[in-house]
């Protein structure tokens, strides 16, 4: 309607015109001014008004100028006191994530990880660090459709559990990521892969890969990839490897947030891996786990289950060496319950109180590393099968850095137990921070 | 082995998505957002706030959160002499780009919706969901709006549910001290005081 109004008008001013001299050029001149007004009055009822061209500079000088490779961050410090051994400080993970927005549907996520305090060259008394330099993720996410989006081939992590896909120290509470994320989901997982991602509706979300699969044989490096102390940690395939040892893994993961305070997921990850004598299984894992924020109280509930079925035991590698010690069976699995509590008063939310939190937790986790033997003597003694009570305490000095500290205490534990750092009892002080 | 047949068969099938489908996102422009929050309004009149160093503390002392921005821009929804509401343009960072959102705010001071008008990153996106956005209806300046108090979070999302939240508790804080006396002549009902 109110566009026919315009363009009678316009007739109406250019028709009288046309009657006078049209070499006249003031005439001229405010024929191309009405013009001119008609066309942005006309812009302006098709697209709106314009943003203010200083709207971007109501934001700060800086604001809009992070358009190059930009870094988020994420890293922890700890302390720990363990039962048996020496003290020890660990600068355990400095990662560094690139990032960059290569135009509206190419977006290139990484992050460059240093572990342990970095690496160097041996000296005459030896390296100074005992670290890691890592890719974790390198890839270009493809934004196709809200629904369907493609992750490139590059390195990513598995899409199973929670904390192997959100890891960062402010998203949990103990100093060390739960128990469960050790043995029976490798975090950090990640593989060479190719994935895809999107929105099935508002509140559930997929994700799928195809990533190099488990590895329990590998001609380059000795020893078995499943076993009973370390479950599934050593399987994780070599990033730069040749893969002609390895089948593709199928894995995906669907996240549901639909109900209030709820945020739950179920993943899978299915391959093939090699074991003794070139004797093959089927290897499946599926994990299903919940956060519960519970409304109007600081209550938060965490729980985790993951199972790992092997199709044929005896095939692999662990199960066809010297030891009986280390077998494995048909299954591999683990839980764990949380209960962490929001302890920091509304009236202490203010100056540099206002964005801090006080949680202390308790958490119960059960790891089964020998379940369904083929064949050989189930350790009972802390170091596969084990169950593990934590306590402790999560202090964020706002939502970006937290210190931490916990006690941990193995309820299986034993002299041997004592002896290895993830199964050990410790009293830790950790610190964490993601921006 | 790796099948090798397996794995070009995926990158191709990749390829053929990505060459076929290759468009963005299409996301809301101020004008659709106007519409979509005032769908009865007759005229919007923009305007613009900056902010003195006095208002910026002002503005950071009762919103809670630091004030970053030097001011907002806004659109008044009119129909005839009635005044509807007010649309806020504002942005905050998400974990490393702009996300560009507009705030919707009765005359009383309650907030009408939110609308994200651009996320830029490919993680965190779910916050344009309606589901995660609805939870600020009502939401006036004396609202907590504090992430995983009376906001839900999502996880995977935290940064942009944390930025948007502060975000929005800054904007209807700018709304309260700096937008709604403008509007004074309109007599506005206070939204604390309201049933």
């Amino acid at each position: 309607m109110t566009k026919t109004l315009i363009v009678t008008w316009a007739a109406l001013l250019t028709i009288p015109a046309l009657g006078q001299n049209q070499n006249d050029p003031a005439v001229i001149s405010e024929m191309q001014k009405q013009i001119k007004d008609l066309q942005q009055q006309v812009q302006t009822l098709k697209e709106g008004p314009p943003r203010d061209p200083q709207s971007e500079g109501l934001m700060g000088q800086d604001f809009f100028k992070a358009k190059g490779l930009s870094f988020g961050f994420y890293g922890e410090s700890k302390f720990r006191f363990p039962e048996a051994g020496r003290n020890s400080f660990d600068a355990h993970r400095y990662v560094l994530a690139p990032t960059y927005q290569i135009n509206d549907w190419l977006i290139f996520n990484s992050e460059l990880e240093l572990e342990h305090g970095g690496v160097d060259e041996s000296t005459s008394r030896g390296s100074r660090f005992n670290g890691e330099l890592e890719l974790e993720q390198f890839y270009v996410d493809i934004l196709l459709h809200e629904n369907f989006n493609i992750r490139s081939l590059g390195i990513d992590l598995v899409p199973v559990g929670r904390v192997n896909t959100i890891h960062e120290p402010t998203t949990f509470y103990s100093t060390e990521r739960p128990e469960l994320y050790r043995e029976i989901i490798p975090t950090t997982w990640m593989e060479p892969s190719i994935g895809a991602f999107g929105k099935i509706t508002d509140e559930l979300d997929y994700r799928v890969m195809v990533s190099v699969g488990a590895e329990d044989f590998s001609s380059r490096a000795a020893g078995a990839g499943f076993t009973a102390v370390d479950g599934a940690r050593n399987a994780r395939p070599r990033i730069r490897g040749e893969y002609d040892e390895n089948s593709l893994a199928y894995s995906g993961r669907l996240h549901y947030h639909g109900v209030q305070g709820l945020d739950t997921s179920t993943s899978f990850y299915l391959t093939e891996t090699r074991g003794f004598a070139n004797s093959r299984t089927f290897v499946g894992l599926w994990d299903v786990e919940a956060l519960y924020r519970v409304r109007n109280t600081g209550l938060e509930l965490r729980g985790d289950f993951a199972y790992w079925r092997i199709a044929k035991p005896e095939n692999l590698l662990a199960n066809n060496d010297a030891s009986l010690m280390n077998n494995v069976g048909e299954r591999l699995y683990g839980w764990y319950l949380e209960a962490a509590y929001h302890f920091w008063p509304a009236a202490w939310k203010e100056g540099k109180g206002s964005g801090m939190d006080f949680v202390p937790f308790i958490r119960y986790s059960d790891i089964v590393t020998q379940s369904g033997l083929p064949s050989g003597t189930r350790l009972r003694n802390g170091t596969t099968n084990k169950r593990f009570l934590t306590l402790g305490v999560s202090w964020f000095l706002n939502p970006n850095v937290v210190l931490k500290a916990d006690y941990r205490h193995n309820l299986d534990g034993s002299e041997a137990s004592a002896m290895q750092g993830a199964n050990q009892d410790y009293l830790q002080l950790g610190v964490g921070m993601f921006f | 082995m790796l099948n090798a047949f397996k794995f070009l068969g995926v990158l191709t099938l990749a390829a053929f998505f990505g060459c076929c489908s290759a468009v963005a996102e299409r996301y809301l422009s101020v004008a659709e957002v106007q519409r979509v929050c005032f769908p009865t309004a007759e005229k919007f009149e923009g305007d613009v706030i900056r902010f003195t160093s006095e208002q910026k503390k002002e503005l950071e002392k009762n919103a809670g959160v630091p004030v970053r921005n030097s001011g907002n821009q806004f659109w008044i929804a009119r129909s005839g002499t009635n005044l509807l509401g007010v649309v806020v343009l504002d942005y905050v960072m998400g974990k490393h780009e702009v996300i560009d959102y507009a705030v919707a705010i009765a005359p009383n001071g309650k907030l009408l919706q939110i609308e994200i008008l651009q996320y830029r990153e490919s993680h965190g996106g779910q916050i344009r969901g309606t589901k995660w956005r609805n939870q600020f209806q009502g939401k006036s300046v004396t609202s907590p709006l504090r992430l995983n108090e009376d906001i839900y979070n999502i996880s995977g999302a935290t940064i942009s549910c944390r930025h948007v939240t502060e975000g929005v508790r800054r904007v209807l804080a700018t709304y309260d001290l700096f937008v709604r006396p403008r509007l004074v002549p309109d007599k506005l009902p206070d939204a604390a005081t309201e049933p």
